[in-house]
């Protein structure tokens, strides 16, 4: 499983603005990020980028809309992570 | 239409009966709250003080026009028209380099906010998600590599300079963005007189229904 505590910091790093996003550090893990922080576009993609490259994972359209779904969350987030890692990922989830 | 730029320090934070009832039932808190409290704050200044509420996919509406609003650092953006659909993104400069960083990966150049606020605000008249610009499962292969574009990004997303905007091709129709640069921001917008109706394949299709639905029960809680 994906260390939340680690998903956490790439959020922060993610954003534009350190302080604002800082309640992503301790919101609880199914906290809809949205509600907490201001979740914008370039930090979604930010995060996707981080995520690739920390994780050596390709994250796709209907990775990142399923995991979007309802509001995104650090779980959903860390499953979709888990899923596209080269052990556990389908054709065309891992690189 | 009309696009007005708003720093947050000139803005108040009065809000409706019906927009505080919306705020509480949407749980935002801290920063989010600020954020969407100075959107509305920005709205009431051209609109005055009537009801700005929130579709279930997060666009903005109101009783009579259609409306967009966008907010980065110490600005807030309100675009709006008398009908069909219009989209408004402000960028702020500070976030030049993430913007780039992103762009890059998606394999879009040029000046990394405009080009930003200009795909932002495609993605906001088309009503299409941020995933929208990542590549499909389809064209993924076994190592992960994107077979339909080339080394880096999807490729199929660009924001082409044409006289005072750009053109934005590949989030479903082509979208015709007029943008300019503010004094610490990048500001797209767009408006079209008739929505465009879009064929969408099954998936999408799928994905629209199921939005439909989340707004049907966002609005019968509001209701």
């Amino acid at each position: 499983m994906v260390d939340i505590a680690e998903l956490r910091q790439l959020i922060v790093e993610a954003a534009p603005d350190r302080a604002q996003a800082e309640p992503a550090l301790t919101c609880a893990e199914d906290e809809q990020l949205d509600g907490v922080i201001p979740f914008s576009s370039v930090i979604v993609l930010g995060v996707v980028v981080a995520v690739e490259d920390t994780y050596r994972i390709r994250v796709t359209k209907q990775m990142l809309q399923s995991a979007l779904a309802g509001g995104a969350t650090l779980r959903k987030l860390a499953v979709m992570i888990d899923q596209a890692r080269p052990d556990k990922a389908g054709a065309g989830g891992a690189r | 239409m009309r696009v007005d730029v708003f720093t947050r320090a000139e803005l108040d934070d009065a809000l409706t009966a019906a927009e505080l009832r919306e705020l509480h039932l949407l749980g935002y808190q801290g920063p989010r709250a600020d954020e969407w409290v100075a959107a509305r704050a920005a709205a009431h200044r051209v609109l005055g003080l009537v009801d700005v509420l929130t579709e279930a996919d997060g666009a903005p509406r109101v009783a009579n026009g259609v409306l967009s609003l966008s907010h980065d650092g110490h600005w807030v953006a309100v675009a709006l028209a008398p009908s069909g659909r219009v989209a408004v993104d402000l960028c702020a400069r500070t976030n030049r380099e993430r913007c780039a960083k992103v762009l890059h990966r998606l394999g879009v150049y040029g000046d990394p906010c405009m080009s930003w606020a200009g795909l932002e605000c495609a993605l906001k008249l088309r009503r299409r998600g941020v995933w929208t610009l990542l590549p499909d499962s389809s064209s993924i292969d076994s190592r992960g590599e994107n077979v339909a574009a080339g080394q880096h990004g999807l490729g199929a997303v660009s924001v082409e300079p044409r006289g005072a905007g750009a053109i934005v091709r590949g989030i479903g129709d082509d979208v015709a963005v007029s943008w300019r640069s503010g004094d610490g921001y990048a500001l797209a917008w767009a408006h079209e007189t008739a929505i465009v109706v879009e064929r969408k394949p099954a998936i999408k299709a799928a994905a629209r229904s199921a939005a439909l639905r989340g707004a049907r029960a966002h609005r019968a809680r509001l209701g």
